[in-house]
């Protein structure tokens, strides 16, 4: 304890001391850096030089109290009594560090004129980190509630990351929102814009052109959760009912969504239903109607979401449809009840909150989607495209893209409070331990024909879609010269030799590898994330548990585009200067992607019996040591899952990131919705195909190592004979 | 000087294993849990908690652990003051009720986890966990999984995870709850030589009065967060000051009366017009409930008897015993007898002979 307390306080000295404090335009080791007077120059001075020469006397705090900290830390009696006092002018110096570029920043007051205008810099947050470990040390030593220093620190450090890169980037979306513009006050402009006709709009309902963009999301959003919701149900049926062959088959159909980039639906949609579409031709030429444009507008984009989002449905369903206990209809019948009256009286109603939970979450699926309203939506706009075209569009108006956002936000976590307030506590599934005798009783002829005339065309489209996919990457020109080829591959992925050297030809290279590496940075850090959320959530209690715990749930329902609007609102000035990095990249996967390693973690942590954590505490380790020994070995399989999923929801991802690329920093999905929009489909779906042989190559690899939980290592010896011991 | 040294020492020495709560309470929201709880355990000896589910005995017993801290009041560990103290730095080690081996690790390092948790060197530590094993009859047993153990070893090894750490108190919450009746008292004797050959100060947390009496040194008996009363098995059975203690600890038939106190100082209980005299009473004169245990009623033949007569409402054979249930002017009585059933079965009526020194009042 007294050695932590020691490095931390150095670490924070040494970042004090020794790194520039603001931010430097370019890496600390470019000779143009250096070249300028590096640490020397005012630009580029660490704290301790601000503080003698440059007159910046409130980095005196930090200096003063880290430095007391390590004095006390090689005496220890100096601390005893005083802790309070101390923790006071850690938190302090902590703050005035941290709070002047922001109080300047959102206050417009500039008490600290020199501060505001730079970023802070490496030396900034490495004394923020050494402050920050001391408060954590010095708080357990005052004995506040049954806490060590680690369980502190995760408390706090997850809870400013979360502050600071989900919920300060909406502020700023609200702030835009309200800005005032064209001499207007701010509640004015924004009500102007928001109840903008624009936005909604109803001409589409009374036979007029088009309605508004909220309008159309709504509609949208409404239609495609129903069909999702219907043929979501119909697939659990067809699952759990039937005896329909395939049911393998249907299992592995819910991995389709993990691994496919959002938009590639609609991509396929378009070599079958488009303009130059394999049936539209075929149509056409049959029936001598002119090939139509219906796919690219509203029908168009609700197929392809049908399409795309009925395996969540589904994975929603089967949950609920296999909990309901069969022996419920099983009393059902024998009450007189027969087959298609026990659906209808007892089966159905018992889904009611299955079915309200999948339609829900189609629903906020539905208004997040980006990628395929992006392809397909036409002239037609919905709020989240509409966002994006408002910041990177000829009219770039980020306030209207900051009202839009608003919109958007409060449809989706509307319909998110409503499945949490409504849904959330109501629930019929019987899953009790206990082994539930008997077998869920058969569909009634109707219901099964009515179940297979939904799946199966369904399946069929799937099937065929997919294969599109594959096969419109092998053809020259789509609709026209359907010839075998591989130019689309060799275009994007080429390789050649020169001079004998390797040289990556293929335009596609460069953005795929920025996007395995950014994806490679952030999946680690989105699993250890969420995992120690999880962990605090699970098995620490803190004042104000159950507010964070239904704000990280929360941000679970902010659509990605929202998210990527306000990260450049946020970190394009000072004091976080992220845009046009790769750390903003990274930051957007990570936060983005947490809730999922905290959903997993809650449910793998939750198996683990509660008694195990406190057998180790009264055994004599620490919580860290607790965590790291008993809870992460355990916790493997799920620790592989998150990191694979978050992997993979990065490579997927398109929304948030679309806003965040840059010329240094181009990620494959927003790549290829560039080669989309100049029309390059061929190339455009071979770089998919790439990304999904990669995904689903993660997929299988992660499955076939950990399919199963392994906790019995040494199999072989439960094959001895137990030695003859009294038990 | 040197008195004062040796004076200091002796007294470390006689704290070290004493468990002390003085007026502590656990408060959770707006349920009280422990409720101003104080009793003073005496080190080396074995004191178990006894009392109903939620009566606040494992919350006792996990804010000795350290997995708890008391909201109010203060606990004292070998003379030191630990109310504080987290679990990790109090010199206390726990058997759990499910026993919480670490099911990634084998049992070896099961036992050797608390070792290196305390900066034990790695041989040391594997060396002294093999002597625990085999202090609990499981040396060979190193290398499987918990997993690969039946119920009864797995609970050795908890024992072994707990006793290898020589901890100054060693607490079991329920040790025997998942084992089948059989073994229960086969461990429940091992526990209690263990305990004696190590002279360990041990809190032994159980619902059941049987396994409690068989194996404490004294007993807390906790109800709704309070200390009822605490005593010897002996002192609680012969001497319970409540009806909840009177009930808890053995069988009892507890009659609703009146108490009073005659001219010449003996206790009488009057129920339903009936006056029965008792020698022991802890009770003020009122409403109280009598104590009738099945040593202090005998049943005899209605016929030649003049005092109460009872109905024998059914009568169950149990092999050893009988089992009756009787109808009285007083009330009724469950009772137990011993011998072969002696009487006329037809005649249903019998005389009941109240034994005064084994009766007892309490408080209700």
């Amino acid at each position: 304890m007294q050695r932590a307390l020691a490095i931390s306080a150095a670490l924070g000295l040494a970042g004090f001391c020794l790194f520039p404090w603001f931010g430097v335009e370019y890496g600390l080791f470019e000779p143009d850096w250096i070249e300028t007077g590096g640490l020397l120059s005012e630009a580029g001075a660490p704290g301790i030089l601000h503080l003698l020469f440059h007159g910046r006397l409130l980095l005196a705090l930090p200096f003063l109290s880290l430095a007391l900290v390590l004095l006390s830390a090689f005496d220890m009696r100096f601390l005893q009594g005083r802790e309070r006092l101390l923790l006071a002018g850690l938190g302090a110096a902590l703050l005035t560090i941290v709070a002047p570029p922001f109080v300047e920043r959102w206050t417009g007051l500039e008490f600290l004129a020199d501060v505001n205008s730079t970023a802070l810099g490496y030396g900034a947050m490495i004394t923020c980190a050494g402050l920050f470990v001391c408060v954590a040390i010095v708080w357990s030593k005052l004995g506040l509630g049954n806490r060590d220093a680690f369980t502190i620190a995760s408390i706090g450090l997850v809870l400013a990351l979360v502050g600071l890169f989900v919920f300060y980037p909406i502020l700023h979306v609200l702030v835009q929102a309200f800005a005032p513009s064209g001499g207007r006050g701010s509640i004015t402009s924004f009500l102007t814009t928001a109840t903008g006709r624009d936005i909604w709009g109803l001409a589409c309902l009374s036979g007029g052109r088009s309605c508004g963009v909220a309008i159309n999301s709504l509609l949208l959003g409404v239609m495609t959760a129903s069909s999702t919701t219907l043929f979501g149900l119909a697939f659990a049926l067809l699952m759990t009912r039937t005896n329909f062959p395939a049911k393998r088959l249907l299992r592995a159909l819910t991995v389709l969504p993990i691994i496919t980039p959002p938009f590639v639906v609609g991509l396929a949609l378009i070599l079958l239903f488009g303009r130059a579409g394999a049936v539209t031709t075929w149509v056409s030429q049959l029936a001598g109607i002119e090939a139509g444009r219906w796919l690219y507008g509203f029908w168009g984009v609700w197929l392809t979401q049908t399409l795309a989002f009925t395996p969540i449905a589904f994975l929603v369903l089967i949950g609920v449809v296999e909990g309901v206990s069969p022996s419920l209809e099983e009393a059902a019948q024998t009450l007189r009840a027969d087959l298609s009256a026990t659906m209808r009286t007892i089966s159905l109603p018992l889904f009611r909150p299955g079915l309200a939970n999948a339609f829900l979450l189609g629903f906020i699926e539905s208004l997040a989607d980006f990628g395929n309203p992006l392809v397909l939506g036409g002239a037609r706009g919905f709020l989240s495209t509409e966002i994006y075209f408002a910041v990177v569009g000829a009219q770039a108006n980020p306030a209207r893209a900051a009202v839009l956002a608003i919109i958007l936000l409060l449809f989706t976590l509307g319909a998110f409070l409503l499945q949490r307030r409504w849904v959330g506590r109501k629930n019929y599934a019987t899953i009790t331990g206990k082994g539930d005798n008997g077998a869920h009783t058969p569909l009634s002829s109707a219901h099964a024909l009515t179940v297979h005339c939904l799946t199966l065309p369904w399946l069929a489209l799937t099937v065929v879609v997919y294969g599109m996919i594959l096969y419109g990457s092998f053809v020259k020109l789509w609709g026209l010269d359907h010839a075998f080829t591989l130019d689309h591959y060799r275009e994007a992925f080429g390789i050649g030799w020169s001079d004998g050297k390797l040289i990556w030809t293929g335009s596609g290279w460069g953005s795929l590898a920025t996007t395995l590496s950014i994806s490679l940075i952030a999946a680690p850090l989105t699993a250890a994330l969420g995992l120690l959320t999880a962990w605090l959530l699970v098995r620490q209690q803190f004042v104000g548990k159950s507010a964070f715990e239904f704000a990280t749930m929360l941000s679970f329902a902010v659509p990605g585009t929202v998210v990527g609007l306000s990260y450049i609102l946020a970190f394009n000035v000072p004091p976080i200067e992220l845009t046009g990095t790769g750390v903003i990249l990274v930051l957007c996967f990570v936060f983005r992607n947490m809730p999922v390693g905290v959903r997993g973690g809650i449910a793998a942590m939750k198996q683990i019996d509660h008694s195990l954590d406190e057998a180790s505490l009264t055994l004599g380790a620490d919580s860290w040591q607790t965590l790291r020994k008993i809870v992460l070995p355990l916790l493997r399989p799920a620790i592989v899952a998150a990191i694979a999923y978050s992997f993979i929801r990065a490579i997927t991802s398109v929304s948030a990131i679309i806003f965040l690329v840059s010329a240094d920093h181009n990620m494959a999905t927003a790549y290829i919705v560039g080669l989309v929009e100049n029309g390059n489909y061929g190339v455009a779906i071979a770089y998919a195909n790439v990304l999904i042989a990669v995904m689903l190559a993660v997929v299988i690899a992660v499955q076939l190592a950990f399919g199963t939980r392994r906790l019995r290592r040494h199999e072989r010896l439960a094959k001895i004979a137990a030695a003859p011991v009294r038990a | 000087m040197l008195q004062t040294a040796r004076v200091t020492a002796k007294t470390v020495f006689a704290e070290h294993g004493r468990v002390v709560f003085e007026a502590v309470s656990k408060v959770y929201g707006s349920v009280c849990a422990v409720d101003d709880v104080s009793f003073d355990i005496e080190p080396g000896s074995l004191v178990t908690l006894l009392g109903p589910s939620g009566c606040g005995k494992t919350t006792t017993l996990r804010m000795i652990a350290g997995l708890e801290l008391p909201t109010r009041g203060r606990i004292v560990i070998g003379g030191r003051d630990v109310s504080m103290l987290p679990a990790t730095y109090r010199n206390v080690a726990m058997v759990f009720q499910s026993y919480a081996l670490f099911p990634h690790m084998s049992v070896i390092e099961n036992v050797s986890y608390g070792l290196l948790m305390s900066g034990i060197r790695k041989t040391e530590a594997r060396l002294k966990a093999e002597q625990a094993l085999e202090m609990v009859g499981l040396a060979g047993y190193g290398a499987r999984l918990p997993s690969e153990l039946s119920g009864g070893q797995q609970q050795r090894v908890a024992v072994a995870r707990a006793v290898v750490l020589e901890p100054e108190v060693l607490l079991l919450d329920e040790p025997l709850s998942n084992l089948d009746a059989k073994l229960r008292r086969l461990v429940r004797d091992e526990i209690r030589s263990l305990q004696q050959r190590l002279g360990v100060t041990t809190v032994y947390v159980t619902h059941d009065q049987e396994e409690a009496m068989a194996v404490s040194d004294a007993m807390v008996v906790m109800q709704s967060g309070r200390v009822a009363q605490r005593g010897t098995a002996a002192g609680l059975y012969e001497h319970p000051r409540s009806s909840f203690v009177a009930s808890f600890i053995g069988e009892a038939n507890l009659l609703e009366c009146e108490a009073r106190q005659s001219r010449d100082g003996k206790w009488v209980a009057t129920i339903a017009g009936s006056e029965i005299a008792v020698s022991d009473a802890a009770v003020l004169a009122g409403p109280a409930k009598l104590v009738v245990r099945p040593e202090a009623l005998r049943l005899t033949q209605a016929e030649a008897h003049d005092g109460l007569v009872g109905e024998i409402e059914s009568c169950a054979f149990l092999g050893d015993r009988v089992l009756y249930r009787i109808n009285s002017p007083i009330g009724l009585l469950y009772h137990t007898e011993y011998q072969a059933p002696i009487r006329n079965m037809d005649s249903r009526s019998v005389g009941l002979l109240l034994d005064p020194g084994k009766l007892k009042l309490v408080t209700d």
